[in-house]
């Protein structure tokens, strides 16, 4: 089973109600913004998406709840940012305790998988899009940081390297 | 005394209805002044006066471009008449019914003894369906004697004369509007007005005839040699040729002629575009050096762009993120530690396989696959009966065990038939696995490119900015560029100026050379000979002929010095009688005042004088072009330059608007100065002194009122609009004050 092929069938969302803070740095259009913005400005949403997951990671802030208005960007994944989205579910899968929230370290919830795959679904599938649920939240917990960052430097987005400031602020809050 | 206009009436003229009796004007010898707010009737007043005196009237053109006059005057015929005759009278007439306009003059002159006259002249038009058809224009004159009105036999156009000669009339007769076109200031227009008042125009004729005498002379001396060549049949030949040369000579100085005034044409071309030539060019240029500072940056902001795209592309996104994240290493380990956890409740699981068995076995079942015990050799250890470990001999229950459980179990006959949790372990080993794999994608820890980024990008902003510097220094030292749509065109006109010039003078060139080969052979056939060497023999009439030729020659050119010496002098006294007016016109600007009136003055080709008034500041810089007012100043200091010079009998001087080219202040000293100084009598149309709003007459207005009041000499007229049938035509109400 190419696991590839598999990922670039996720879609990618945002959550609405982030958008307009969202468009101070990254463009949501999901698609290559044209050329011309300062390095500040990331080019589509699935850049944007990245940069934010990568923060959640970091810093660990995740937001359970999900989206609070779930709107679909693009309906598959993108090839240019493939290689690091599958870089950051590496990333969300050598955290402990997701080994164990996606059910792979209990022998009964490794059941519930075969009880699954009796029904005919692939248990590759189920476990990515497990994946990609946790990678949403995760971003989302990286919009929340960015959104408290810009709460005490309101002027962060006039600074050519803000992106750069702001992921070393992230750096900084890193937990292991 | 001076001569003037007692009166004038107006019937059924423009906006003036009713008989001449319900549009009388009255004026005294001195200064008379009309004030009226736009579109009551001065200029329909003013245009009496040049019905009168032109049998013209200034009307506004139907169709006129932004470039030409708006105004021009014009005869009256049946097309234009239905602007002249009042809208109410043509309203009220019945077709085919007879209406008339005119204008009635009363004027007083003063020479050995007064004369006072009436001059009448009238319209007769008959309304036809389709318009108005002149039926007849009657002109007359009235004596006036001890109060009395009598006929008299004496000419219409005798008295028009009188009141201003037909010369002055561009100065004595003027409209604001048509200032500039009536009474211009330099080319041809000027000079030929100018020409009217130098004594010197009979000079031209004379050289004139002159000149037309040389050429009879030569003809004749031609014809005379021919006579003085017959019977000398052999030299015909040869006086045919020099009668040819002659004529080829001719023709080609008619020719050069033509040329010269061609090149005059395209020199007057090129200097009138010279100064917007030389500005486009300098606009082009600098427009040229400004796109390349405007390229220069933009060529920065690119790089500066581009670097930071870069940055982002190449660097953020793809490389430097990732490697600041976490330590490969670690990460590496944390994944191994994930993928083992899962790896571990798999053995386990795995090793419940043999769900019959008991913990124990499957434990040494699972110790014992790490040595892979090989099924044949456990296979011999049966038939043997002993264990090849210990040496010790098997008992049956464990040739059962080893039989039934150890050799199945490595001949894999044993292994799990749960083919779902192997395919599940299976693909979720991959899955593990294709992501440990992946984390050696970002192997370079504390990649850190921006310095090298940054550092590039500040180097193209540094350049950036001293170009930009350099920019604004350079407009600030030439100036932003201007580009005007009309520079390609002054470029273009100048340029192709320049190249007839070039064109012509090559003719001209040519035409010289040519011209110099046959007046060389001219000269050598000038003594013919016979072949025997006997000198022809000239005529006495034929040398007579030849000292007239020279005569005529020299009297030419001593015409042409005192023709050039009297326009001199003319130039020098216009000079000082304008300057003297224009210093007294801008009294109250001290601006203008420190200017004077230059006459520049040039014999050009063909004895032509050429003429051209300005305005030059005190360093001698030209002022002309300042336009407005001061256009209008050089106007009125050469109309009354010109009066002062040549005015010895006082005519009246009849002014529609002026002054409306000029300020409040202005305006007013050159109704003081008239009203104090001008000799002759002022008849003067004028809205300066009107306010509009206030629909009374300004404190300029009120100010002049009370000077004039005090002045028995004096007239000062306020004409308005009844409101009623102001929209049409308005009919007016006249105080006189």
């Amino acid at each position: 089973m190419n696991i590839d092929i598999l990922i670039k069938e996720h879609s990618l969302y945002i959550d609405k109600e982030d958008e307009e803070f969202i468009n101070k740095f990254s463009s949501t259009t999901g698609t290559k913004f044209p050329k011309g913005k300062l390095g500040n400005y990331l080019g589509s949403w699935f850049e944007g998406y990245i940069y934010t997951l990568l923060i959640g990671i970091i810093t660990g802030e995740r937001r359970y709840e999900g989206f609070q208005d779930k709107q679909q960007k693009m309906r598959s994944w993108n090839s240019a940012t493939l290689e690091q989205y599958k870089y950051c579910i590496s990333l969300v899968l050598s955290k402990p305790d997701i080994i164990g929230e996606i059910g792979l370290n209990k022998r009964e919830e490794v059941d519930k998988y075969i009880e699954l795959t009796n029904e005919n679904e692939s248990v590759t599938i189920i476990i990515l899009n497990k994946l990609k649920d946790i990678c949403d939240q995760f971003s989302l917990g990286g919009v929340d940081f960015i959104k408290r960052y810009e709460e005490q430097d309101p002027e962060i987005f006039d600074d050519p390297f803000a992106l750069k400031t702001i992921f070393e602020s992230a750096l900084e809050n890193k937990i292991d | 005394m001076k001569n003037y206009i007692k009166s004038i009436q107006l019937k059924n003229w423009f906006n003036f209805l009713g008989d001449y009796s319900e549009n009388n004007f009255e004026f005294e010898p001195g200064f008379n002044v009309i004030v009226a707010a736009n579109d009551v009737g001065k200029t329909k007043l003013h245009n009496a006066f040049r019905w009168i005196l032109e049998n013209k009237v200034i009307l506004r053109k139907e169709d006129y471009q932004d470039d030409e006059a708006a105004y021009e005057a014009v005869s009256l015929n049946e097309k234009n008449i239905v602007k002249i005759l009042n809208n109410k009278s043509y309203n009220a007439a019945s077709v085919n019914e007879t209406i008339r306009l005119g204008v009635k003059v009363h004027y007083v002159e003063n020479s050995n003894q007064s004369k006072e006259r009436i001059l009448i002249k009238e319209i007769q038009i008959r309304k036809e369906p389709d318009g108005l058809k002149i039926l007849t224009e009657l002109k007359s004159v009235k004596k006036v004697e001890r109060g009395n009105v009598l006929s008299t036999s004496e000419l219409f156009e005798d008295w028009v004369k009188k009141i201003i000669p037909k010369n002055l009339r561009s100065f004595f007769l003027v409209q604001g509007e048509t200032l500039d076109t009536m009474t211009p200031l330099k080319g041809d227009n000027l000079k030929r007005t100018l020409t009217k008042f130098v004594d010197i125009n009979v000079l031209d004729k004379f050289l004139k005839t002159s000149n037309y005498a040389s050429n009879k002379i030569e003809t004749l001396r031609q014809d005379y040699e021919k006579k003085d060549n017959q019977g000398q049949e052999k030299l015909e030949q040869k006086i045919q040729e020099k009668t040819e040369l002659e004529n080829d000579i001719k023709r080609l100085e008619d020719e050069i002629e033509q040329y010269y005034e061609l090149k005059e044409d395209a020199l007057k071309k090129k200097s009138k575009w010279e100064k917007s030539f030389l500005k486009s060019k300098e606009n082009r240029k600098l427009k040229n050096k400004l796109d390349n500072y405007e390229q220069k940056i933009e060529n920065k902001n690119s790089k500066i762009e581009e670097n930071y795209f870069r940055l982002k592309e190449n660097y953020i996104l793809n490389e430097f993120y990732f490697s600041k994240v976490f330590n490969i290493n670690t990460q590496k380990e944390k994944l191994e530690n994930s993928i083992n956890f899962f790896k571990d409740i798999m053995s386990k699981r795995r090793s419940e396989i043999q769900i019959n068995l008991d913990d124990h076995i499957q434990s040494m079942l699972y110790t014992l696959e790490k040595s892979q015990p090989k099924p044949e050799i456990l296979e011999r250890m049966i038939d043997e009966g002993k264990c090849y470990v210990c040496s010790h001999n098997l008992d049956n229950e464990s040739k059962d065990y080893m039989k039934n459980i150890l050799i199945p179990y490595f001949k894999g006959q044993l292994e799990n038939q749960d083919d779902k949790f192997l395919d599940l372990y299976d693909e979720v080993h991959s899955l593990l696995n294709d992501f440990r794999y992946h984390q050696n994608r970002y192997e370079t820890p504390n990649f850190n490119p921006f310095d090298r980024v940054i550092e590039r990008i500040n180097e193209a902003e540094t350049a950036k900015e001293s170009i930009e510097e350099e920019k604004e220094q350079f407009i600030e030292e030439n100036g932003d560029s201007n580009v005007k749509t009309n520079d390609e065109l002054s470029i273009s006109t100048y340029e192709n100026a320049s190249r007839d010039l070039e064109k012509y003078e090559t003719h001209i060139k040519n035409i010289s050379g040519e011209l110099e080969i046959k007046k060389n052979k001219l000269n050598e056939l000038k003594n013919l000979r016979t072949e025997d060497g006997e000198e022809l023999k000239e005529s006495k009439n034929t040398l007579k002929a030849k000292r007239l030729e020279e005569f005529s020659s020299d009297l030419r050119n001593i015409l042409v010095s005192i023709i050039d010496k009297e326009y001199n002098e003319f130039k020098n006294q216009l000079e000082e009688s304008a300057n003297k007016n224009f210093k007294k016109l801008t009294v109250t600007n001290k601006n203008l005042n420190a200017q004077s009136v230059k006459v520049d003055y040039k014999l050009a080709f063909k004895n032509q004088p050429d003429f051209e008034v300005k305005i030059v500041d005190q360093f001698g810089n030209n002022m002309s072009d300042g336009g407005g007012a001061a256009q209008t100043l050089r106007q009125l200091a050469l109309v009354f330059g010109l009066i002062d010079m040549v005015d010895r009998v006082r005519h009246p001087f009849i002014a529609d608007a002026p002054t409306s080219n000029m300020t409040a202040n202005l305006a007013f000293t050159f109704y003081e100065k008239q009203l104090n100084s001008s000799p002759n009598q002022n008849i003067v149309m004028t809205k300066e002194f009107w306010d509009d709003q206030k629909n009374d007459l300004n404190s300029k207005g009120n100010e002049l009122l009370d000077n004039i009041k005090d002045n028995q000499n004096s007239t000062f007229h306020i004409m308005t609009a009844d409101k009623k049938i102001a929209l049409d035509q308005p009919d007016l109400k006249i105080d006189e004050l």
